[in-house]
């Protein structure tokens, strides 16, 4: 059997230790996928607008508090966007907010985590995650 | 005599009070002793005469003997029946039945003084009983009133009494007149003649008569009549008598029934070759006019004057030996010597220049006529004293030939004013009346026909004989109201036979009326009444005088208190003022220190009020009007007083005036009180004025302002005269538009409620308004204003109500900015705490992220870590995420007080919710957790959950290990009163929830700590947590309102109590 295609993980935080530390969490877990980074809302759906370089991602792992648009602005711009809003997008913020947590969900987010403080836990969340919809890992 | 129509009378209901009454009560039952020592000490500075009769007595001795009379006086007050009391004792007094005092020991003085010491003590105890300014002047001048009521009864009696004895001293002269008129017409006077040398004496049968002899010639029948005292005196007249040839004696004999007679005898001896031989003489009984005078000298001595009791001198004149004697008393009264020889040019050398020319006159006269005579003189005694005495006297006169003048003289200085001029113008009158028209009539009782002179005639205006005249004519003159009096004594005359003597009102045919002075006496024939003859005389001038004297209120006030209102008579033709010593004590003079006249008076005035004085008086005699003043005297000792003076004129038969007597009255302690009582009123109406409220009244069905105090102008800048002018509305027009309807409407219904229920108690209920008023320059300022019933009309309706507002502008600014402040400080909080979240949470991101590298550090390196490195590495996570749970836990209790959605929530619910959630706990230490049925209430849902999971959580944790773990959660209610030592919420019921456990409990002395954030109790290794667990529970309880309180016993467990108002 010829192995499956790699999905992209849009992986979307200013933080680059943060994004890094995910990319590490599903790596170290045997989850080797085409991680993107993407350093902000704009960059990531200029990104999906415009001729993708990369093919649609399988998952979009949204930062909140990002500098210029907000991942909340992000999200609502996704989810309204008829070709766009299929795409599953966990929300992936510091954080612990109640409001922000539903806010989330009412803007359609697919799933609300807050980044967890240990690395372990990190990769729980994020094994997780892959288990859930990297499918051709089935 | 019955003179009843002419002196002032008291009303009875002048003695009517109103608070006195209560004031005498209190005086008696709390008082008593004092205020009749103040009198005691008064009167002894005053030196009362009444007091010398007390003179053996100590203090305490006449203070008990007079408390029953001020007993009976204050009581009699306090029953408003002191018109009764003054009359009874006056009674008693004319009556002489006045106990341990007769009547004669009383005089004008004592009354007035006695009065005015009652009155001071009384005056002197106003301000311990009250201190209201009315209620004070009301009983100052009901005790005014009281004094001069009783005073005015007083003297009244006194001048019935000292009237009586006028006349009875009068009536005995004009009858010892008679008596000797008798004698002297009785052509025999009593004669004797004993011839010696046949021894026979012979005797007129007058002179039997009077010697009350059976028979003549006896000597020694004779002499053994006389009394024993006077034989020697007899015995002597005769040696005398046979040695010189003149007899004279008086002596007193034993006359029938045991009466003593007085014999006056004068006789001749004559001499034969120097042996006498015959003794002829006369004998007169002269023992009534003996009596007579001594009863007459006798009144006369009990004639009281202000001084002491025996003022009155006797002197005798002898003719015959040109000798002059004098009494004890006379010497006193000219201040020489006792005993010192009398003669006229001595006495002339103290009579009064202006006296001594009149003085000869009246001596002159009386021997001529052989009248009895009376006048007044005044002397200079020897101490400078002037002094004006009152002579009587009488003329004995032998076959028409004076021989003698006897009579009495009499200090009267002080009595002066009044009494004086009665009398002397009663002497004058009388006399006038002597000179002037006395009718005579006579009716014929059978016939009942009546004879009139022609005085008669003319006294009744008529014609002289120009009608006849009948018993019914005659009564026609009577004035109707006295007619039947008149009826009834005449009838009581005849059928008494009694002679009598009355005054009474006749009415002439022209209207005018007369007071006529009518003497009687019915005449017998065998037993029957047939004749009454009479004199009448028209005193209806001395009467009128007698009457405007007596009814003239000033005089007869001024009369009211002799001695201690000064009086003064001031001769308008000579300038000379006579005053009493009064007058002159309030000068600071010595009394009768000197001669007064109009500079004098002028020299005491205060210089600032000369001027104005002077032209007082000119103006009141020349308008011939009555005299009153106030002015500043300064005293000879540079005292400044202030003086009430009060004059009348007295005007000659032109109409000119010739004299003003009046009053001066000491006012200064008067002024003062009535200063102070002005400068109180002054300074209510200070207050009223100055006080930033603004006091108003109005009345409430008008619409007008009663009174408006200053403050309208000084606060809103309207003059008070717009309020008054335009009432109420100007009130509603300077309202704010905004605050008008509610106001009104407020007003309405404030008025309306206590309309309908007026207080039982008489207290006002305040009602409380707040508006803003127009300032004139148009700004506006917020009043709070305190609004009562003033007054109601009699039938209970609102009448005035009172308004007491206050400028509250500042306040409502500052209230106004300080609710600003809270808004501010509300919305700051939001931010802080928005700050606080924001701040907490990019905080806990570096934290985050040390520890996931740490943690990846640990499980990429750990091979190569030594176990240093690895126990450092340890120590470094540990502590961040330390950090980042205190972090998270300060956040957390930072949002609470920003969470205020209460919802009405099952607290049940929520417990067992908790339970739900500690499960896990809870089975693994098999724990016992139980409520009971928790009640709902109105909290933050979220909130009591973490309450309750941190409070159930930490007593599981801190469960000890050796016994099951049981936590009980129960509830009760409290009252506010129960939970006012923790400063709650105001509510009006409060929720108690212990939650109470069995584990390690604590030590009650850090009961303080338990709740501070971050403290803990146990070390890091022993117990996890940060401490923050009972510091959210503390501000989640007060967030509610509420507090939480812990109590501990150690090893044996804790209770934790919320307390929250519901």
């Amino acid at each position: 059997m010829k192995p499956a295609l790699k999905h992209s993980v849009f992986i979307v935080d200013d933080d680059e230790d943060d994004r890094e530390s995910i990319r590490d969490a599903f790596l170290e877990n045997k989850h080797h996928q085409e991680y993107i980074f993407m350093g902000n809302g704009e960059q990531l759906i200029a990104h999906l607008h415009n001729a993708p370089k990369h093919p649609n991602p399988v998952v979009i792992l949204l930062d909140l508090n990002m500098p210029g648009k907000d991942g909340k602005d992000v999200l609502k711009e996704l989810k309204n966007n008829l070709a766009l809003r299929s795409i599953p997008v966990i929300v992936m913020t510091t954080s612990s907010s109640e409001r922000d947590r539903m806010l989330s969900y009412e803007l359609g987010a697919n799933c609300f985590v807050t980044k967890p403080d240990s690395y372990e836990e990190l990769k729980e969340v994020t094994d997780a995650i892959a288990r859930l919809w990297f499918v051709n890992e089935f | 005599m019955e003179d009843t129509t002419l002196k002032p009378v008291s009303s009875p209901e002048k003695l009517i009070f109103k608070h006195l009454p209560r004031f005498a009560r209190f005086i008696r039952e709390q008082h008593l002793e004092q205020y009749i020592r103040v009198q005691l000490s008064g009167a002894r500075e005053l030196n009362t005469p009444l007091l010398r009769i007390f003179d053996s007595l100590s203090d305490e001795d006449i203070i008990k003997a007079s408390m029953p009379g001020h007993i009976e006086f204050l009581q009699a007050a306090e029953e408003n029946r002191l018109g009764a009391l003054l009359e009874e004792s006056s009674r008693k007094w004319i009556n002489d039945q006045l106990e341990g005092i007769s009547r004669d020991a009383i005089e004008a003085e004592d009354i007035t003084q006695v009065s005015y010491l009652r009155k001071n003590a009384m005056m002197h105890y106003i301000p311990l009983y009250t201190s209201e300014m009315t209620v004070a002047l009301e009983l100052v001048r009901e005790i005014d009133q009281c004094q001069l009521e009783a005073d005015t009864i007083s003297i009244n009696t006194y001048m019935d009494i000292l009237q009586e004895r006028l006349e009875m001293q009068t009536h005995a002269l004009k009858e010892s007149e008679e008596l000797l008129l008798q004698a002297q017409t009785i052509a025999d006077l009593g004669s004797f003649e004993w011839n010696f040398k046949e021894g026979k004496i012979s005797v007129s049968p007058q002179l039997m008569a009077v010697l009350e002899l059976d028979e003549p010639g006896d000597f020694e029948h004779l002499m053994r009549k006389v009394y024993p005292a006077d034989k020697d005196k007899v015995k002597n007249a005769m040696a005398t008598a046979i040695e010189t040839g003149l007899y004279e004696c008086e002596y007193r004999m034993e006359g029938k029934g045991g009466k003593e007679k007085i014999i006056w005898s004068r006789g001749v001896v004559k001499t034969e070759n120097g042996a006498p031989v015959s003794f002829k003489g006369t004998a007169m009984d002269v023992t009534e006019k003996h009596h007579m005078i001594q009863r007459w000298q006798r009144s006369e001595e009990l004639y009281k004057q202000a001084q002491a009791m025996s003022h009155i001198g006797n002197w005798t004149w002898d003719l015959q030996h040109e000798k002059l004697s004098w009494s004890d008393e006379l010497y006193r009264v000219y201040g020489i010597e006792i005993g010192t020889p009398i003669s006229f040019d001595l006495i002339f050398t103290y009579v009064h220049p202006d006296d001594q020319g009149r003085l000869t006159d009246i001596l002159n006269t009386a021997l001529e006529t052989k009248a009895p005579f009376e006048f007044f003189y005044r002397i200079i005694s020897s101490d400078k004293q002037l002094k004006i005495l009152h002579a009587r006297g009488e003329v004995l006169a032998d076959e028409g030939k004076a021989f003698k003048l006897l009579g009495t003289v009499q200090d009267v200085t002080e009595r002066q004013t009044l009494l004086e001029q009665l009398q002397e113008r009663d002497e004058r009158y009388k006399e006038a009346q002597a000179r002037t028209h006395i009718g005579n009539w006579s009716w014929d009782i059978e016939k009942n026909k009546v004879t009139w002179s022609d005085e008669m005639y003319r006294i009744y205006g008529l014609e002289p004989q120009s009608e006849e005249i009948s018993l019914q004519r005659y009564i026609c003159f009577v004035h109707p109201e006295q007619r039947e009096d008149r009826r009834r004594q005449i009838q009581e005359s005849i059928d008494e036979g009694k002679s009598s003597d009355f005054y009474f009102t006749a009415v002439l045919a022209d209207g005018r009326e007369k007071i006529i002075h009518s003497k009687s006496e019915v005449v017998y024939a065998n037993g029957k009444p047939v004749k009454m003859i009479g004199t009448c005389q028209d005193v209806t001038e001395r009467q009128r005088l007698i009457e405007k004297l007596l009814h003239n209120e000033e005089l007869y006030k001024q009369a009211q208190a002799l001695s201690h209102l000064g009086n003064f008579s001031w001769d308008l033709r000579t300038d000379v003022i006579e005053w009493t010593d009064e007058c002159f004590r309030i000068c600071g003079l010595e009394p009768q220190s000197q001669v007064v006249t109009f500079d004098t008076l002028k020299s005491f005035i205060h210089p600032e009020d000369r001027a104005r004085v002077l032209s007082n008086l000119e103006k009141a005699i020349q308008e011939k009007t009555p005299y009153e003043d106030f002015y500043r005297i300064i005293s000879k000792v540079g005292e400044v007083k202030i003086i009430h003076r009060k004059g009348e004129l007295v005007l000659d038969e032109q109409g000119v005036p010739i004299m003003m007597n009046g009053t001066t009255q000491d006012v200064t302690q008067q002024q003062l009180t009535e200063q102070q009582l002005r400068s109180s009123r002054e300074f209510i109406e200070k207050i009223a004025d100055t006080t930033p409220s603004l006091i108003t009244t109005y009345n409430i069905n008008t619409g007008a302002y009663t009174f408006v105090n200053k403050a309208i102008k000084t606060i809103l800048g309207y003059e008070t005269e717009e309020a008054f002018e335009k009432g109420v509305q100007f009130f509603l027009d300077i309202l704010h538009p905004d605050d008008l309807p509610l106001i009104v409407e407020q007003n309405a219904a404030a008025v309306a409620q206590s309309n309908a229920r007026p207080p039982a108690d008489g207290s006002e209920p305040v009602v409380e308004f707040k508006y803003r008023i127009k300032h004139v320059d148009g700004s506006y300022h917020w009043f709070r204003t305190f609004a009562t019933i003033f007054d109601r009309s009699s039938d209970g309706k609102v009448q005035h109500v009172l308004n007491v507002s206050i400028d509250v502008t500042e306040q409502e600014r500052a209230e106004q900015k300080l609710q600003q402040k809270n808004m501010e400080l509300l919305q700051s909080n939001a931010s802080l705490e928005e700050y606080a979240y924001v701040a907490s949470h990019d905080l806990k991101e570096p934290l985050r992220k040390i520890a996931t590298f740490s943690d990846r550090l640990v499980s990429t390196q750990h091979e190569r870590l030594t176990e240093d490195g690895k126990l450092y590495l340890g120590k470094i996570i540990e502590s961040s995420r330390r950090m980042q749970k205190m972090i998270s836990d300060l956040l957390a209790v930072s949002v609470i007080s920003g969470n205020k959605k209460f919802e009405p929530v099952n607290l049940r619910e929520v417990f067992e919710d908790v339970v739900q959630t500690l499960e896990y706990k809870i089975e693994e230490k098999n724990a016992l957790v139980v409520c009971d049925d928790l009640p709902q209430v109105r909290v933050v849902p979220s909130q009591f959950r973490q309450l309750f999971q941190n409070l159930i959580g930490n007593s599981l944790k801190f469960s000890r290990e050796d016994v099951r773990p049981e936590i009980k959660v129960t509830h009760r209610f409290l009252n506010p009163s129960q939970v006012s030592e923790y400063h709650l919420a105001k509510a009006g019921r409060y929720l108690r929830i212990d939650v109470a456990d069995n584990g390690i409990g604590f030590d009650n002395q850090f009961v303080g700590k338990i709740f501070t954030i971050f403290q803990r109790l146990h070390g890091k290794s022993e117990y996890e947590g940060t401490g923050i667990g009972l510091a959210i529970c503390r501000k989640i309880a007060e967030n509610h309102g509420g507090t939480i309180i812990a109590s501990g016993r150690l090893n044996e467990g804790s209770t934790f109590t919320v307390i929250i108002p519901i």
